[in-house]
Formats: structure tokens, sequence, C-alpha cells
């Protein structure tokens, strides 16, 4: 038998509260609930933006492709399938189709290529001194450093080819786990820790000749 | 000049630099906006299954239930017409069978208005309707009245077949 509860005491639960299973959310999202979408958003458009920031260098495109993102979700909230993966890899995979759909569209052999150099183009390691956690360097000099060995990284990073970054982007840089980055990139998972280790492979030659030193 | 960096150096580097980055703080309402959301249908119109049902909210929806049954019930017993007393239709069928000669029960009689032989057998089949009629119509039915009084009603009885026809009638006080 059910316990006794009062109604004016029993529990109420709103499904955008920040405890809520995606589950929840996305229920309510799919009956309009505009605050459950934002709670979804805020746990994971970080991720999804950074994702395809890294990938594409581009804060439009990547602000762009995270956009897409949300609205097919918010849009068909019951097409993503719990069984096969987390929300986030669900939400990147969808941010990497859009990126891939604009990239066709200004039909570049190699975007990335062309379009880090663009000009309004966001490099990460452009934040340099007005980086957050650059705010905390010691000195001067410090800051020069860590500015510059950043636009080495990144420019080492461009030169590698897209799917050899991504990998990059999505194991090394955010931490995801193999599976997850392997869903996320279609692939299969052994293709995924062999492409992740010719990619470290790559960018180590490319640190070592010193070719990513855009100052040289 | 820059001096190299190793490849974990330079994966950590670039992963502090990429976990700065921020999406636009407008990304948000572009995707709301976007969206077009259907409007959250509002607790004061949700529908009663969706409640939250508790023992006591149940119990008070039956109590309730149960004492709208029992009023309703009251109520129409109170307004039911009284029963007809066992064999009165059947003395009202054969009074007025008998014509304007039969005596009615308040003294007033019933005047036949189809032959006998078109008088139901049972009388069941026959119904006694109490009724206000204008004078004028009386004339309709063959009966005499007075053209001084033709807008007055006049109340009557009538026994009548299930099918409408009107078989005879008397008048009352």
């Amino acid at each position: 038998m059910m316990p006794f509860v009062p109604w004016r005491h029993a529990p109420r639960r709103t499904a955008a509260s920040a405890a809520a299973p995606v589950a929840e959310l996305l229920a309510a999202v799919a009956k309009g609930d505009a605050a459950a979408l934002a709670e979804i958003y805020r746990r994971e458009a970080q991720a999804v933006y950074r994702y395809t920031f890294g990938l594409c260098g581009n804060a439009g495109w990547a602000a762009d492709a995270t956009q897409e993102a949300f609205v097919v979700l918010a849009t068909r909230p019951l097409g993503f399938d719990a069984t096969r993966g987390s929300l986030g890899a669900y939400l990147a995979g969808v941010a990497r189709h859009a990126l891939a759909a604009t990239w066709r569209a200004v039909k570049a052999e190699d975007p990335l290529h062309d379009h880090w150099a663009q000009d309004g183009a966001a490099d990460p390691a452009d934040n340099g001194a007005d980086h957050p956690h650059a705010a905390s360097a010691a000195s001067p000099e410090d800051l020069l450093v860590r500015a510059q060995s950043g636009q080495q990284v990144w420019a080492a990073l461009r030169q590698l080819p897209a799917p050899f970054r991504e990998v990059l982007v999505l194991v090394d840089l955010q931490e995801r786990p193999y599976a997850e980055a392997a869903r996320i990139a279609g692939i299969e998972l052994n293709t995924l820790r062999t492409r992740l280790h010719r990619a470290r492979l790559k960018l180590a030659a490319l640190l070592d000749a010193g070719t990513g030193d855009l100052h040289d | 000049m820059t001096d190299k960096i190793s490849l974990a150096q330079a994966l950590q580097r670039a992963a502090l630099d990429l976990n700065a980055a921020e999406p636009p703080p407008q990304l948000l309402a572009a995707v709301q906006a976007r969206w077009a959301p259907q409007p959250v249908a509002k607790p004061a119109a949700a529908k009663l299954h969706l409640l939250p049902w508790t023992w006591p909210g149940a119990a008070v929806a039956a109590m309730s239930a149960l004492a709208l049954v029992l009023v309703g019930s009251v109520l129409l017993m109170l307004q039911a017409p009284p029963a007809d007393q066992p064999g009165q239709q059947q003395q009202q069928l054969a009074q007025a069978s008998q014509g304007p000669q039969g005596p009615g029960a308040d003294g007033s009689r019933f005047v036949n208005l189809v032959p006998p032989e078109r008088w139901p057998r049972e009388a069941s089949a026959a119904w006694l309707v109490r009724t206000e009629i204008p004078s004028h119509r009386l004339a309709v039915l063959g009966l005499p009245f007075d053209p001084a009084h033709a807008d007055q009603p006049v109340r009557a009885e009538m026994l009548m077949r299930a099918s409408g026809e009107v078989l005879a009638v008397r008048f009352v006080p």
C-alpha cells in the first residue's frame, strides 16, 4: 500500500531541475517546456561548442553547428536513443554533421586549412593574455611564453588532416571516453585507436620539426 | 623564437585553450527562437488522469461521487409524479369507454373521440395525460365551446395511444 501523502505536502518536481534525468528533461522538451531545454543546454552546450571549435577553429561555424544540434534535439527530442550513447555524444554527432554541411557549402577542399587563417576566425590560442588561466600567470614573460606555445600547438594541430585533428580534440583535449569519441566520429573503436596513435605521432613530428611555430 | 615543446605539453596547452572557449551567450536564445515550442499546459488545465493521485484524495473523490448520487436520487424521487394506484388506469379506460354517460372519479365524464372498436383491449396500451388546451381547440375534437372564452385554456385529461391518437377526453375543474 502506498504511504499516506497529503496533497499539499506531496513533493512537486519540475522537469527542468538540475537533478532531473535526461529522459525526463527530453519528455518535457517534447511537451514544449523551454526550461527543460535550457537545462539540457546548460549541461551540454559547452562540450559541443568546444568540440566543433577545436575541429574547425571558426567561432561562427562552431556556434552555428552547436545551435543546429540543439534545434534538432528540441524539435525531435525523442530522436535521441539513450541505448546508443550519451546525450553529449548525440549532440556532438549532430553538430559534426552540421559542420560538415557548412564545409561542403563553401566547397573547400580542406576547410580547416582555409578557415584557420581567415579574418575573424577565432583561434583558441589567440586568447593570449585574455585567457582565463593566463590571468593567473606571474609575469608578462610567462604570458608571452604561454601565448607563443599555444600558437605553436594550434599551428601544428591545424596542419593535421581533419580526421586526425578530430580524434585528438575528442580524446586528448576533451578527454572523452574512446567509445564516445568513436561514436561521435562515426568510426570503429579500433579505427579510433589507430587514428589517435597516428595523429599523436604526426603532431609530435610537427612540433619536433618546429613547423607548427608560426614565428619561425 | 619559441622553444620546442613535447607532445604532452602541447596537448595540455591545447586542452587548456579549448576549455576556455565558451559558446556565445546569445546562442540559447537563438535556439529557442528557432524552436518555437508549444506552450506548456497550465496546471489548471491538466487532465484529471494526469493529476498525482494520493489515498486521501481518492477517498475524498469517492465520497463526493457517492454523495452526489444520493442527493440526485432523492431529488428524482421528490420530483417524480405519484404512481398510479393498481387498477386505476384500467378503471379510467373502462370509464372512458362508457362515453359521456360513464361517471368520472371526480364527477366529470370522458367523452369518446373514436368508435369503441378502435379502443385498445389492454389498459397498458393507453396513457392518461393531463394537459391544458385552448378552448378553440375543442372544435377540432368535435366538442362544443364558448366563443366568449375561446382564448382561455381548459384543463383536461386525455386518454391517448402511444401513437398520439386521442381516444377520449374529459375536463377537470
